[in-house]
């Protein structure tokens, strides 16, 4: 707290002026009389405990301590307070009053220590009297405590006067002595009426304590709700008007260019203020403003008759090349600035006036701008077509909408279908400009609808549909002729030559029997094509019959297809010499009952050295005429799917050597040398 | 003055936040100056006399109705600093909200007490349950 060595020393100094005072007074209660003490008001002559005691002092030294100390009826200090004189000198100072002190009287002392003077009052604490239950003597008529009237609940601005009137206050056996009011913002005045000016905003109990000529006290308080303004005026007046006014004038003309003329029936403060630019800037003001914008400022409404009459004074200069005769004034209210009710214009006297009621004043501030031509509207041309449509249909219904007026402006045209709204659009339009507008309405229920478009007047029809009915044509089969098993495709076309959508189921039968249901739905004049298949294995004829429409076919089993057997049935001449051509015939048969193309090769010794082909209707056979040939000697196989037959290749006799008697010479040669030898017995 | 502070009287921690039942401990401390002047190239000091004195303690509740006074006698000399401790127990029934402490420093009573300082020690603690 104290540690800087400024404060310290403004303690040092307090304490050493404090010293002196204390040796010059000590004890000195005679010292007093030379100075002016304080006054010292308590708002009540007496209190009961738990009540809040309201002391007021003023004449004290302004800015410098005041200490107030109360001592219960023993003398004994029970409470002690420091502080400080506001700036014109006063204090102000409440304190409830414990349940704990005991009743009686209590010395209040306030003391002015720059002064060096005090004040002592007596602080009565008392239970509330009752009166005995009988009196022997008729009693001293006692002083009836007088009547305090602070005025009604206000609201003030912040930095504005706010006017109290205190003449509704009475005594009812005597008068009224003194008024003292206190703001609840520290300061206090006092006198019948009073204004005071608020710093902050907020909510403040303003007490009135009044005291007779008997010194009975009475008190009330009124609560004043303080409010920041939007901007800070550059001008204005306030002025408290009392009770009961009637055509009071609050004249702002040199500060405001303004004045308002009033009724009330109980006080009431007026402000009239000026504002350099449009307070709320997020508020466009409307074209063509001037450019001043007033606050007319009434801090009680109940204490208003309504309306109250408002001047705004304006110069040629600042309404040239405006119309004039079309000022208006305007309020602010809610985001957006309107026109007031009642408001005209004297332009011979350069004033705009309005009656501005209540709702209007709370929504001050307020301009003067030129009043826009009103846009209007002409609907004519109600078209609706077609007049007349299946459920489902839209119908289009159209107005030709025409601004009549002299300024642009929105319309709105509603569409009402059977005194209900079914629609609304909103054009702009230019002045004399027109538009058409048009609305599609679609209904699924049949009927006939009343089209109302702002007063014009037709009607649309949304006609019953036929049932739906069913028609069976184009009934065909895929093919005359099936094999065992083999389906066929059907098919027959389904026509709703009715109106509603509907389904239709179709039975088809076949040979008497029935082998499949179909369900098909189709819309009013519509075709579908239903599709299905049927099959037997049973050879015949067979008939499909749907709902009376009867197509047939025939299941027949094919024949066997084409089978080709080979067989080589001829090799001539089977011993041939190198290189001779050899004679192959080839049997072919076709052995199914289709007529086919047959195809084969013929192998010599596996390769293929020739082949043929052709074609035989089933059961033919046919011999198909080959030849091959060889160099090489030896056997030979030919082949043709797998039928195999052989010749042989051998060289011509000119061309062999006789080993045979060649042989037989060597044989008779050894026979001849064996038998030599023996015969010569060499052996 | 110089400083005022509100403890809890079961720990003699600082601290702002009671409940009913509970003991805070009001610490005031005192410091008794001196003055100094200043004069070109030197200092001169004056020191004063023991000065005696009571010590005022108020707490009001927040209806600013008192629930505590309280004063003693003490004697501070020049340059000295002095440590008072009071305690206030808060009732069972007491009002919840803030209440406010003032400590004040005076010669004597009234009607011819002068305040030692015209700093009034202030603060406040809130009574919560």
């Amino acid at each position: 707290m104290v540690h800087d060595r400024r404060r310290v020393r403004c303690c040092v100094l307090f304490l050493v002026k404090s010293m002196l005072i204390l040796s010059l007074l000590s004890g000195c209660f005679s010292l007093r009389a030379g100075a002016t003490p304080p006054t010292v008001q308590l708002n009540k002559a007496s209190y009961d405990k738990g009540e809040t005691v309201t002391v007021t002092v003023s004449a004290g030294t302004a800015d410098d301590v005041v200490m107030l100390q109360i001592n219960n009826p023993s003398g004994t200090p029970v409470w002690a307070v420091q502080d400080f004189f506001s700036s014109t000198g006063g204090f102000t100072y409440q304190i409830k009053i414990p349940t704990s002190w005991a009743y009686g009287d209590y010395a209040l002392i306030v003391r002015d220590v720059d002064a060096g003077s005090y004040e002592e009052v007596t602080l009565k604490i008392q239970e509330p009297y009752q009166p005995p239950p009988s009196r022997p003597s008729r009693p001293r008529p006692a002083n009836v405590n007088p009547v305090a009237d602070a005025g009604p609940d206000q609201t003030a601005l912040v930095g504005r006067e706010v006017f109290f009137d205190g003449s509704g206050s009475s005594d009812s056996d005597g008068s009224i002595q003194t008024y003292y009011w206190f703001f609840d913002d520290g300061s206090s005045d006092s006198g019948v009426k009073v204004s005071h000016v608020y710093s902050n905003a907020g909510e403040y109990n303003v007490t009135l304590s009044v005291i007779d000529n008997g010194g009975a006290t009475g008190s009330d308080t009124t609560l004043v709700t303080v409010e920041t303004l939007p901007l800070e005026p550059e001008s204005g007046v306030d002025e408290g008007v009392g009770a009961n006014e009637t055509g009071y004038l609050v004249n702002a003309t040199s500060e405001a260019g303004t004045t308002v003329e009033i009724n009330t029936t109980d006080p009431v403060t007026v402000s009239i203020l000026k504002y350099s630019e449009n307070p709320y800037p997020d508020v466009p003001v409307p074209a063509n403003s001037l450019p001043t914008v007033i606050d007319v400022f009434v801090s009680n409404h109940e204490s208003v008759v309504w309306p109250i009459y408002v001047e705004r004074h304006y110069s040629d200069s600042e309404v040239e090349g405006l119309d004039e005769s079309r000022l208006a004034l305007y309020y602010y209210m809610g985001g957006e600035w309107l026109i007031c009710r009642e408001t005209g214009v004297y332009a011979d006297l350069n004033i705009v006036w309005a009656n501005m009621y209540e709702d209007e004043v709370l929504g001050s501030p307020v301009l003067i701008a030129v009043r826009p031509l009103l846009a209007a509207f002409q609907v004519t041309g109600l078209a609706i077509s077609p007049a007349q449509v299946e459920p489902g249909e839209s119908v289009t219904i159209s107005v030709d909408i025409q601004n009549v007026g002299s300024e642009t402006g929105n319309y709105t045209a509603t569409l009402m279908i059977d005194d209900e709204v079914e629609d609304n659009e909103t054009i702009t339009l230019d002045s004399e400009a027109s538009a058409l507008v048009t609305f599609i309405v679609i209904k699924t229920e049949e009927g006939t609808f009343a089209v109302e478009v702002d007063g014009l007047n037709g009607s649309f029809t949304v006609r019953e549909l036929a049932p739906a009915e069913f028609e069976l044509s184009d009934f065909d089969l895929s093919a005359a002729t099936a094999e065992p098993g083999e389906e066929i495709q059907g098919s027959v076309m389904i026509t709703n030559t009715g109106e509603k959508p509907g389904t239709y189921s179709i039975e088809v039968k076949q040979d008497g029997t029935l082998i499949q249901t179909i369900s098909v739905s189709v819309n009013g004049g519509e075709s579908k094509t239903a599709v299905f298949t049927v099959s037997s294995e049973d050879e015949g004829d067979h008939t499909v019959k749907v709902d009376g429409l009867t197509r047939s076919y025939t299941v027949i089993t094919p024949p066997t297809p084409a089978e080709f057997q080979y067989e080589i049935v001829n090799v001539s001449p089977r011993e041939v010499e190198p290189g001779e051509t050899v004679s192959i015939d080839v049997e072919v048969a076709n052995v199914g009952e289709s007529s086919g193309t047959y195809a084969f090769d013929l192998l010599l010794d596996g390769d293929v050295i020739d082949s043929s082909s052709g074609n035989l209707t089933g059961g033919e056979e046919t011999l198909v005429f080959l030849t091959a040939s060889s160099e090489t000697e030896g056997s030979h196989t030919v082949e043709v799917d797998g039928s195999t037959d052989t010749f042989t290749v051998e060289l011509p006799p000119t061309q062999k050597i006789p080993w045979l008697w060649i042989d037989l010479a060597i044989i008779l040669a050894v026979i001849g040398v064996v038998y030599y030898l023996r015969k010569k017995k060499i052996i | 003055m110089s400083e005022v502070s509100t403890l809890d009287a079961s720990n003699n921690n600082t601290e702002t936040s009671f409940v009913r039942g509970n003991t805070v401990r009001i610490n005031s401390t005192i410091e008794m100056a001196f003055e100094y002047v200043n004069y070109p190239g030197s200092y001169y000091y004056y020191f004063t006399n023991d000065v005696s004195f009571k010590i005022i303690v108020t707490i009001s509740d927040p209806s600013k109705m008192p629930v505590f006074f309280s004063y003693s006698d003490k004697v501070i000399s020049a340059g000295d600093s002095l440590y008072d401790m009071v305690d206030f127990n808060i009732p069972s029934g007491a009002t919840v909200g803030t209440y406010y402490v003032k400590v004040m420093v005076w010669s004597v009573w009234l009607p011819n007490g002068v305040p030692l300082s015209i700093f009034v020690g202030e603060m406040t603690f809130s009574v919560t349950t």
